[in-house]
Formats: structure tokens, sequence, C-alpha cells
């Protein structure tokens, strides 16, 4: 059977390199023989997986403007978000998708817009200078590395970590506690082509899904990961 | 008080300048050193008749060049900061030079290049007559983010008083001072190479700036420049005022045609196709500016690629050619590998295109790569791809996601040692194409030392 990976509104969601990370996907599932299919969903579309099947759920960040816009539509699919992340459904969100499963995300004039609100956490953007972090975390004993470059932060209760920050901030400067990890569901505010920078959490991350599955890795992204992570925390 | 201030600043700065020019050091520290002492001197100098800006995302330099080159050419004394910075302290560093005791410009004209982040510092300050900007798109995520966040920063300071000169091939810069200021259009008509669908890794307009709806285009010249037509709400960019056709890829020609009746013949460098947008945004300043066409017409026939970022040259009997990529730059470094799919001949390629100050700077994020179309590198022609730096690893991740034969493929963290070993495995019937950072300068000057001296003609 295909394993299919689903990236929502790559229209928006695009912003650097984010394709790099289902592109990943497809050539670690096929150097393992495994037939692989990246279904592109656009804004206006019911995603795949609301009644299909969707392997894997990809969602990257979007410009400010463009997270507003985002957000209406997929409130008419919380019900099956919330049952996908309920059901262990494997999901990564990266860079601002990450606020999209908050409370609520407030722009620099005190407007705020609701989001879906599966936790508690708030996003407050501040308004001209992009924040920008190399920084390396751990989940579950596992180093992750990742480059965050943001124009809001997130504040309040974050009951579910996904990563214990080693190297940068978390989701905010005054915490640790990056990202969420609730059953497969993973949002992290790092950005861009993670998965190949994280060899390791990548088959992690198919393991949820083909548990069975069991390939060596490409023929660089080990030695540039040891590389990179022995950089960042020295 | 504050006049005192000018005053004396501009005093420091012209002595800041006559001291650094020999050290190479007059290009910015004047203005450092001058909006120190006064902080608002940008708003302060007594600008000459017109003042044009020229900002975007690609192509700044060459147009500002470009537009200097035939404002001269029409006799008039033209003040620019092309050798400089293009932010506040270069602009302030340039204009010191020009003007009187009084801060008064002498040249009649003022061409600057401003970056893109830099518009609150410099627009507020005062108001240029025009502003041309060449296009947007993602660049440097470190210092850009999204090309949203750069269109804000432009669009939120420009003054109504201003004429915009924008990219009618671009729907995202082309959307700048809408229902503010007045605006003037130029671009590029559909040629023999525009495509239907958008062939490149990256097109940051895939969805309808107005609607959200997925948008259509006419066609694609590049990423997303080309015509888009948006078929569930109508929208599309106004008409443009300059039109550049008939363009010649054998040749390297085409026609520029204006609102006014204007018949332009000009040429362009065979195989740059981005200098028709740069020439045609120049032009349609120029006109705006009451240039001749016939000044306009003469002035660019002996245009070459002045820029000193391409280079072909023989050393040791084999044949490098080094291109200029910019760190960062999807856009740029994709542009620049297409030149591998300009002939069949054997070719040996070297990247220095990650951060040749890495170990400095620390652990560059290479996001922007997956962005980059590595598919020149697939063509069988290309026997051996050399990788340096710190972040080679990473980038062979890269390629071979891509599906670049890792066979091809060499990794080195140390500059010297591939040097050495392109040296002594290059052939004389094999083309070297070195692909380079700009500060990575220093490395493409070693090999091509290295080259000299392995023995054959050098030239």
């Amino acid at each position: 059977m295909k394993t299919v990976i689903e990236i929502l509104y790559p229209e928006f969601n695009n912003l650097f390199g984010d394709r790099g990370n289902a592109e990943y996907l497809k050539a670690r599932l096929e150097k393992a023989g495994l037939e692989t299919e990246i279904i592109e969903t656009d804004l206006f579309s019911e995603p795949h997986f609301v009644s299909g099947k969707t392997d894997i759920l990809l969602i990257g960040p979007c410009t400010e403007k463009s997270q507003i816009t985002e957000l209406e539509e997929l409130k008419k699919y919380s019900d099956a978000i919330k049952n996908r992340i309920e059901n262990g459904g494997v999901t990564l969100a990266t860079g601002n998708a990450f606020e999209l499963f908050g409370e609520y995300i407030e722009n620099p004039n005190g407007e705020k817009t609701e989001c879906l609100g599966f936790f508690p956490y708030y996003s407050k953007q501040f308004s001209r200078l992009r924040f920008n972090d190399n920084a390396v975390g751990d989940f579950d004993g596992m180093k992750i590395t990742g480059f965050k470059n943001l124009l809001s932060f997130s504040y309040g209760e974050n009951p579910f970590p996904f990563l214990k920050m080693e190297k940068g901030i978390g989701m905010n400067k005054e915490t640790k506690n990056e990202g969420v990890h609730k059953n497969n569901f993973f949002a992290t505010y790092h950005t861009g082509p993670i998965l190949p920078l994280n060899p390791d959490f990548t088959d992690y991350l198919i393991k949820l899904c083909i548990s069975d599955f069991n390939s060596e890795p490409l023929s660089f992204e080990k030695t540039a990961y040891d590389m990179r992570i022995k950089e960042l925390l020295g | 008080m504050n006049k005192l201030r000018f005053l004396i600043s501009i005093l420091v700065g012209k002595l800041v300048y006559a001291i650094g020019k020999p050290f190479g050091k007059s290009t910015n520290l004047p203005g450092i050193i001058m909006l120190k002492i006064c902080p608002d001197a940008l708003a302060r100098f007594k600008m000459p008749e017109k003042t044009v800006c020229v900002t975007g995302t690609n192509g700044k330099t060459g147009t500002s060049n470009l537009l200097t080159h035939i404002i001269r050419s029409s006799g008039k004394t033209v003040l620019n900061n092309s050798k400089g910075s293009n932010m506040a302290t270069g602009l302030v560093s340039a204009l010191v030079t020009d003007s009187d005791f009084s801060g008064k410009i002498k040249s009649d004209v003022a061409v600057l290049e401003v970056d893109e982040r830099s518009s609150q510092y410099i627009y507020t300050r005062f108001t240029p007559d025009i502003i041309l900007c060449t296009n947007l798109f993602r660049d440097s995520i470190m210092r850009n983010g999204h090309s949203e966040f750069i269109f804000d920063k432009i669009n939120d300071y420009l003054s109504k008083d201003t004429t915009l000169v924008l990219n009618g091939n671009d729907g995202i810069s082309g959307l700048l001072g809408e229902n503010k200021c007045k605006r003037a259009f130029f671009s590029v008509e559909k040629t023999d190479r525009s495509t239907s669908e958008c062939e490149d890794t990256v097109c940051d307009l895939i969805a309808c700036p107005k609607c959200h709806h997925k948008l259509n285009f006419e066609y694609y010249h590049y990423n997303h420049i080309g015509k888009p037509v948006c078929t569930e709400c109508g929208f599309a960019l106004p008409e443009s005022a300059y039109t550049a056709t008939d363009v010649d890829f054998e040749n390297g020609t085409f026609k520029v045609k204006g609102i006014n009746g204007e018949n332009m013949s000009l040429p362009f460098p065979k195989g740059n196709f981005f200098n028709v947008f740069n020439i045609t945004g120049a032009v349609a300043v120029c006109r705006l500016l009451g240039i001749d066409e016939k000044v306009i017409e003469s002035s660019t026939q002996d245009l070459s690629s002045k820029t000193g970022r391409f280079e072909d040259n023989t050393f040791g009997g084999v044949e490098v050619v080094s291109m200029l990529s910019k760190n960062q730059n999807p856009i740029s470094c994709s542009q620049s590998l297409k030149f591998l799919n300009s002939d069949d001949s054997e070719k040996d390629v070297v990247l220095l295109i990650t951060d040749s100050n890495d170990s400095v700077h620390g652990a560059e994020d290479i996001s922007w790569l997956y962005d980059t179309d590595f598919s020149p590198l697939k063509n069988d022609s290309i026997k051996n791809v050399y990788i340096g730096g710190t972040r080679c690893y990473d980038t062979a991740v890269c390629l071979e996601i891509k599906g670049i034969d890792t066979n091809k493929l060499k990794l080195f963290t140390d500059y010297s040692a591939l040097s050495d070993e392109l040296v002594k495995n290059c052939s004389e019937d094999r083309k070297v194409v070195v692909y380079f950072e700009l500060y990575a300068t220093r490395i493409v000057k070693m090999i091509k030392e290295k080259m000299a001296s392995r023995g054959g003609k050098n030239q």
C-alpha cells in the first residue's frame, strides 16, 4: 500500500525550504522500496486526511497575513484535525503553524485572531524585527536541531511541550519548553527542512506509521547532523 | 542647533572621507560617523532637482549603474552610491562627497540604490521623486523573513509624492503604493522561452494576492515573474507604460515600446534575460526624467556586463568560469546554475555557495538550498561537483534528495584541500565552473592561482 504524505496549503506554507521535509521523507521511503505519494492540498479544497488516508501530514509556516486566511479554512475542519490528533495520526507542524493550534494570535495593534484552540497557549506578534535562532533541543534523549525565524512568540500554559531546549529559546525567551507533542502530533517553531537536518527524528516519525521500517539513511545526513550538533552544543 | 550639528557633520564627513579613501574606508565610515553627530543628516541635505531610488530583491546594482550611465550620457551630472553600501550610512557617505559645505548636492540627479529593508530610515528622511522597484522575491530568511514582510517594510514608508516605477510582471512588488502613489509599470511581453507552467523550484506567488484562490498565469518568464491573472476575482496588474517586445535570445536584442509612441531597439548581454527587465525599468525611469529616446538608444548600445560577477579565463590551460551566486538567495543561485545548460561541453563544477565564514558566524541555516534548482547538475556533461565549506555535507544531503548522482560529489570542509584536489584532477578538456558567494572571492582567487601554477597557458 502506498504511503501518503500530505502537504497542507503549499501555496502559502512554503516560506523557505519547507518542501524539503516531504522530499526527504519520500527519498527515505523510496530507498526502503516503499511506494510514496505526495498530495498537495490547496486552500479551498477539502484536505485529503478528512476522508482519505494520509500517513504523514505536514503543515509549514506562512506569512502573518496568510495565517488569518488559513485559519478561516482550517476551522471548517476543526473536528477532523482534533480527531486526527486524538487518534494518533502522524502530523508535523513547523514554524508559525505551531500557533494555529493554540488559543489565539494577537497582532501588534492588539487585534486577536481566534485559533483552533486545542492547546492553551496564545501567540503575540511583534512588529518589524524578526527573531532568528539556531537551536538544539532534547526530545526523549534525541537531540533535535532547527532554525527559528519568527515575528511572534507564544505564551501561557503549554502542558505538552515537544522539546526541552539546550541551545536557543523555547516558545518565548523565558522558557526552554518548545513546541507541542501529543500522541503523534508534533508542532515546533523550528522552520524549513527540519527532517533532513534530523535523520534520527525522521526515522522515528516514519516508524510511527510503518512500525517495521528499517532502512539506512542516505549518504550524508548523519555526518551533517553530527557536525551541526557538535558545533551548536560546543 | 540641529543645523549646526549638520554643518559640523559635513565637515567631519568630508574629513573622514579624505583620510579613509586611501585605506578603502570611505564608502560607509563617513556616514556612520555623520549619523552619530547628526542623526537626521539624511533629511538635511538639499537634494538635487531629481532623486531616483532603486530598490527590490534582485537587479538593484545593475539597474542603478545603468541608470547612472544613461543619465550621464544625456549630459546631466549624476551622484550615486555605487561604490558604497545601500543603507542609510552608505547614502549619507555618498551624499557628503557630492555636497558643498552647506549640504547642497552639486549633481543634477541622484541615483541611489536602497536596501529594501532600510526604507524606514530613508524614505522618511527625504522624498524621492521616483522609486524603481525591480522585483520582490524570497531572499535570505535571516535578514528578510519573507517577501510580504519586505513588501510591508517598503510600502509603509512610501510618500504619495513619489512616483513608483514597478515591474508589471511581478504580482508581489506590483502592488506597492496601490491607491496611494502615482505608478508607472514596465514589463516584458511573452517571449519564445516563456512557459505556461512555473518550471522553477519555487514560485513566490501561487495564490491570488486579493482573493487567495489559486492564481492563473498567462505565461511565466521565471519563478513568479510573468503575467498573473486571477480567473476567480479578475485580479491583474495594470497595463504597462513601457513594454519590452521582440526579445531575441540568439542575437541579444529587444525593443522597448512606450505609451508616448516610443520605439527603441536595444541590446542585452546574451544569456542574461534578467537584464531585459533591468534595462526596461531603467528606460521607463529615464523617459519619466525626460531623457530623449535617441540618447537612451545610443548610450545602451555598448553595454557589456561590467560587473565582475562573471569571469571566464584560462589558467594553466584550463578554462575557469566563475560566477557570483548570492548566499541565501535561491533565485540568484538557481539562475546562475542555468548557465550549465548552455552547452554540452564537459565540466567540473565547484560550489562555494554556503557561508564561507560559517565557522565564525556559526552553523548557517541551509533552508534556502531546498528552494534552489540544482537540476542542471544532473547533466551528464558535469563530471565532478566539488563542494566546499563547513556546510558541504548539508549541501550534499540536499543534492542527493534532489536526485544528483552522489558519485559525482566531492566534499571538502577545507577550501585549500578542495583547490589542491581540483588542480590535481582537472583536465584541459573540461571547463571548471566555480559558483561563489560574495565573501568567497578569496577562495576563487586561490583556485585560480593554484590552477595557473600547474603549467599550461594562462590568458
